[in-house]
C-alpha cells in the first residue's frame, strides 16, 4: 500500500513538472519590437496611419541602439497598431513608448477618440507624453535625418522633461489630458512640436501649445505666450523674463531668471457677478544686464521690480484678452477653480460657461521680487566711480 | 485541446479520489465519505462540462435580475 | 483533538487583511466621484452598529461559532435552514473574491492566459490554508501583515509627488446623496462582510475580546482604505471612476527619477495576499457550515471539494468583467443585506431574551437556595 502511494506521489510530482513548469505564454525579448514613440496621421482615405519608432538593438562589439520606423494603416488606432505586425513580423511592445505625436489634421478632428485606445489598453502607459505636430504630418518628426545616435522619441521625452526650466511647453501626458478634458467645460492644451532649420540640418523643437477646445484643435500659442499661460496656471518652474529699460535714452535689456512663482487664483462673487482674482508672486534674480544703468542699488532695483511686475501683468492680461476674443476657450482652468471653491455658483453657470468666460472680469496683480544678481555685485558696463 | 483537458481533469480527480476520499472510507467515516462523494460528483460534472466548453448558466443571474428589477440599476 | 485557538492579535490581523484585500484594488464605488473617501468613512460608520451586534452575539456565546449559536438560539430546524443560508453566502463570497482576482490577472498581468489557471493556482493555496486551519492562517497573516503595511506605507510616500490635493475639492460638491449611496455600498463590501468571521471566531482564546478584535481590525482597515482612496483621488482626479482597478493605475503613475517606477506590482502583492486570506476564511466557514449541517467529523475531510467547487463556481459565475462590476457595486449590497444585517439582528434579539431568561432562572434559583438556607 505504501509503495503504491509513493509511486502515485512521484507520478503526481512528475506531472506537475511537465504541466506546470515554464510559462503558458512567454514572451522573449527578441520576439517583440519595443516601441519608443508613435506618430499618428490620417490619410485621405480616412484611414489612420501609425508610424512607430522602434528600438533596434545592433549586435557586434559595441552594441548600438538605433531606431527604425514601422508604419501601419487601419480603420482605428488599435487596428493600425496591430496591422504593423504584418510589416515588422514581431508583436509591438508599447509599454516603453515615450511620446505620442498627433498631426494637426488628426488633432483638428478630435483628440479624445485617438487617445481612447492608448489610455484603455493595459500595455500602453498613461504617462506617455502627447505632442501636436506643427509640421505637415506627424511622421516627419521621426523622418528627419539622424543627427545623434539617440532614439528620437527618447530625446523628445528628455526635451519635455528638461523644458521645465524654460516654461515654454507644459508636460501633458495621456492621463493628465483625460483629467483636464473631463473637468467641467475647460479647454486643454497640448505642447506642439515643430521642425526648425539649423545649420543645414533639420531639428525638432518643442515650443508653444495647441489649444484643444471641445476635443478639437482650435489654435496654437507660441512659446512666449505659453510662458504667461504657465504663470496663470501656476505651473512655472523656471524660465526667463526679459525687460527693456530706457537708461539715458538708450535701451538696456535685462534678463531675469525665474526661481519660483506662486499664483493664487480666487473667484470673487458679488451677487450675480463673478470675478477672478489672479495674484502672481514671482521671485527672480538678475541674470543678465546688457547695457547701462544701475539696477543693483536699492533705487534702481525697486524700479526694476515695479517695471517687471507691470510688464508681467500687462502680458498676462493681453494673453487672457487674446484667448477670450479669439478662442473663447477656458484654457486657464478658471471653471475648474470656480467648481472647486464655489460649487454652487459653478452649478448655476456651468451650462453656459463659455459665454460666462468670455465676459468674465479678471483682475491681475503681479509682484516681482528680486532676490539676487547672480555672481556680480554691480553692472560692469557702469564705471564704479560714477 | 479538449481531450488533453479532459484527460488532465480525469487524472486529477483520480488522484483526489485516492488521496482524499479513500482515507475516509478506510476510517469508516461514513457521513464524511458520502458528503465528499456527492460534492466530488457535482464538481466533477461541472469540470467535465467546462472542459467540453458547455456553457453553464450562472446561478447568480436570477438573483441579479430579481434585485435589479426591485431596486433598479 | 485539541481545539484550535488564536490570540487577539492574530484575529485582528486576519480581519484587516480580510477587509483590505479586494477593496484596495477594486476600490470604493465610483458614483460619489471625488467624495469617495467620505463614502468609505460613511461605510465604516454605518458598519459600527452591526459590528456591535456581531461581537455581542459572540460574547454571549463564547467558544461557540456561528452555526452552534444558530442551533442554540433559534432551534434545530430553523437553525439548519439559516446554516444553509450562511454556508451558501460564505461559499459565494469566496467565489466572488476568487473571480475578482481572476479578472485582475486576466486584464493586467496575463491577458492571454485562460482565467482558470490563476484561479486554480490561487485556489490550491487557499485549500491548503483552509485545511491547515484557522490557527495556521492566523499566524501566517501575523507574519505577513507587517510586510504589507510596509509596502503600503512606502508606496504611499512615493506617491506624494503625484498628488494633486485640489482634486479632492469641492467636498460634497454633488450633495450628500451619492456619498450615502456609496457609503452603503462600502458598508456591504467590505465592512459588513466580516459577518463571515463569526464562523471562525470560536477559536478566540479570550472569551471577552470579540468587541475589541472587531473594532481594532475594522478601524485599522477602514483607515487604510480611506487613505488609499484619498491617494487614488488625488492622483487620478475625475478619472477615478473610469478604471476597473484604480489603485493599480494610481500606483503606476509613480516615477521617481526614472529609477523607481513601474512599481504597481506591489499593489498586486497586497491584493494577492488579501485574496488569499479572504478566500481561505470563506472556504473554512463554508466547510464548517456543512460540517455542522450534516454532523460530519471534521470539515477537513471535505474542504478540498469545497475549494474545487469554489474555483469552478468562480469560473462560471460571470460572463465578463462588466457583470462583475455591476454585481459588486449595485446588486451585492442588496443581496447581502439579509445575511449581514437582518439575520444577525434577529439572532441577537432572541439571544438577548434567552440569555436574560436564563440569568433570571439562575438568580431565582440562587434566591431559592438562599431562602432555603
Amino acid at each position: 500500500m505504501k509503495r503504491i502511494k509513493a509511486t502515485l506521489l512521484t507520478l503526481m510530482l512528475l506531472i506537475s513538472c511537465i504541466f506546470f513548469a515554464g510559462c503558458l505564454n512567454y514572451r522573449e525579448v527578441d520576439e517583440f519590437s519595443i516601441v519608443a514613440g508613435v506618430a499618428v496621421d490620417k490619410e485621405q482615405s480616412g484611414q489612420y496611419k501609425l508610424t512607430a519608432e522602434v528600438v533596434k538593438i545592433g549586435g557586434g562589439k559595441d552594441t548600438k541602439t538605433t531606431s527604425e520606423l514601422i508604419t501601419g494603416e487601419g480603420k482605428t488606432m488599435f487596428d493600425a497598431a496591430r496591422n504593423m505586425i504584418s510589416v515588422s513580423g514581431k508583436k509591438l511592445y508599447w509599454s516603453h513608448a515615450k511620446v505620442l505625436i498627433l498631426s494637426e489634421t488628426v488633432a483638428r478632428e478630435g483628440v479624445g477618440k485617438i487617445l481612447d485606445w492608448y489610455g484603455r489598453d493595459p500595455e500602453t502607459r498613461e504617462e506617455t507624453l502627447i505632442l501636436v505636430s506643427q509640421a505637415e504630418t506627424a511622421r516627419e518628426i521621426f523622418d528627419i535625418p539622424e543627427n545623434t545616435e539617440d532614439i528620437k522619441s527618447f530625446q523628445l521625452g528628455q526635451i519635455i522633461t528638461n523644458e521645465k526650466s524654460l516654461s515654454k511647453a507644459p508636460k501633458t501626458d495621456i492621463l493628465q489630458f483625460a483629467i483636464d478634458s473631463q473637468s467641467g467645460k475647460a479647454a486643454t492644451v497640448i505642447p506642439t512640436i515643430g521642425l526648425k532649420q539649423a545649420e543645414k540640418k533639420t531639428v525638432a523643437q518643442i515650443m508653444g501649445v495647441a489649444i484643444i477646445k471641445d476635443d478639437k484643435l482650435a489654435g496654437m500659442l507660441d512659446g512666449e505666450e505659453t510662458k504667461y499661460l504657465s504663470f496663470i496656471k501656476d505651473e512655472i518652474k523656471g524660465g526667463i523674463l526679459t525687460e527693456e529699460v530706457q537708461v539715458r535714452g538708450t535701451p538696456t535689456r535685462i534678463a531675469l531668471e525665474i526661481f519660483g512663482s506662486k499664483t493664487k487664483t480666487s473667484p470673487v462673487i458679488q451677487g450675480n457677478d463673478i470675478q477672478m482674482n489672479i495674484d502672481i508672486e514671482t521671485t527672480v534674480s538678475i541674470g543678465e544686464i546688457s547695457g547701462n544703468g544701475n539696477f543693483i542699488e536699492e533705487e534702481g532695483r525697486v524700479q526694476l521690480e515695479k517695471l517687471a511686475g507691470a510688464v508681467l501683468k500687462q502680458r498676462v492680461e493681453a494673453l487672457i484678452e487674446k484667448i477670450k476674443m479669439q478662442y473663447g476657450a477656458d484654457i486657464f482652468g478658471f471653471g475648474g477653480k470656480l467648481r472647486e471653491d464655489r460649487v454652487k455658483v459653478w452649478n448655476s453657470v456651468s451650462s453656459n460657461w463659455n459665454d460666462v468666460f468670455k465676459s468674465l472680469k479678471i483682475n491681475v496683480t503681479a509682484t516681482v521680487h528680486i532676490k539676487n544678481s547672480a555672481g556680480y555685485t554691480r553692472n560692469l558696463q557702469e564705471s564704479e566711480s560714477s | 485541446m479538449v481531450t488533453e483537458m479532459l484527460a488532465l481533469t480525469v487524472l486529477l480527480y483520480f488522484l483526489l479520489f485516492i488521496f482524499d476520499i479513500k482515507p475516509l472510507y478506510k476510517k469508516k467515516l461514513w457521513a464524511d465519505f458520502w458528503v465528499n462523494v456527492t460534492l466530488t460528483g457535482i464538481s466533477f460534472t461541472v469540470a467535465v462540462l467546462l472542459c467540453l466548453k458547455v456553457k453553464i448558466p450562472s446561478p447568480e443571474l436570477p438573483i441579479c435580475e430579481l434585485i435589479t428589477s426591485i431596486f433598479g440599476k | 483533538m485539541r481545539k484550535e485557538q488564536i490570540i487577539d492579535k492574530e484575529a485582528i490581523c486576519l480581519l484587516i487583511s480580510f477587509i483590505i484585500g479586494s477593496t484596495l484594488i477594486v476600490g470604493v464605488s465610483g458614483s460619489s466621484k471625488n467624495d469617495a473617501w467620505l463614502s468609505s468613512i460613511t461605510g465604516f460608520v454605518m458598519a459600527v452598529p452591526v459590528l456591535l451586534i456581531y461581537s455581542r452575539i459572540l460574547t454571549l456565546y463564547p467558544q461557540k461559532d456561528l452555526f452552534d449559536i444558530l442551533t442554540l438560539v433559534i432551534g434545530k430546524i430553523a437553525g439548519k435552514f439559516v446554516t444553509v443560508v450562511y454556508t451558501l453566502y460564505a461559499f459565494h463570497l469566496g467565489s466572488l473574491v476568487l473571480r475578482n482576482f481572476g479578472e485582475f490577472m486576466n486584464s493586467f498581468a496575463m491577458p492571454e492566459t485562460p482565467m482558470i489557471i490563476p484561479l486554480v493556482a490561487m485556489g490550491m493555496v487557499c485549500i491548503i490554508a483552509a485545511r491547515l486551519g484557522v490557527e495556521v492562517l492566523g499566524r501566517t497573516t501575523t507574519y505577513f501583515l507587517p510586510g504589507i503595511f510596509l509596502i503600503l506605507l512606502i508606496v504611499q510616500l512615493l506617491a506624494l509627488p503625484q498628488l494633486h490635493i485640489n482634486y479632492l475639492k469641492p467636498v460634497l460638491g454633488n450633495g450628500i446623496t451619492p456619498v450615502l449611496k456609496d457609503g452603503y455600498s462600502a458598508f456591504a463590501f467590505p465592512f459588513a462582510e466580516t459577518v463571515v468571521f463569526m464562523g471562525v471566531f470560536d477559536a478566540l482564546k479570550t472569551p471577552k475580546s470579540p468587541k475589541k478584535v472587531y473594532f481594532l481590525g475594522v478601524v485599522i482597515a477602514a483607515a487604510i482604505i480611506t487613505i488609499t482612496t484619498v491617494r487614488n483621488i488625488a492622483v487620478l482626479g475625475n478619472m477615478l471612476g473610469s478604471f476597473y482597478f484604480p489603485s493599480y493605475e494610481a500606483v503606476s503613475r509613480i516615477s521617481i527619477g526614472n529609477v523607481i517606477e513601474r512599481i504597481e506590482i506591489t499593489v498586486s502583492f497586497v491584493f494577492v495576499f488579501g485574496v488569499f486570506v479572504k478566500t481561505s476564511v470563506c472556504m473554512m466557514v463554508a466547510g464548517k457550515g456543512i460540517e455542522k449541517l450534516l454532523n460530519l467529523k471534521s470539515y477537513r475531510s471535505i474542504i478540498i471539494q469545497i475549494g474545487v467547487l469554489m474555483i469552478l463556481f468562480a469560473q462560471i459565475i460571470y460572463d465578463n468583467i462588466m457583470q462583475m462590476r455591476l454585481w459588486a457595486f449595485k446588486v451585492y449590497p442588496y443581496y447581502a443585506f439579509p445575511m449581514q444585517v437582518i439575520l444577525p439582528v434577529i439572532i441577537w434579539i432572541i439571544a438577548e431574551i434567552k440569555n436574560r431568561k436564563i440569568r433570571k432562572m439562575y438568580s431565582n434559583a440562587d434566591q431559592k437556595a438562599e431562602d432555603q438556607q
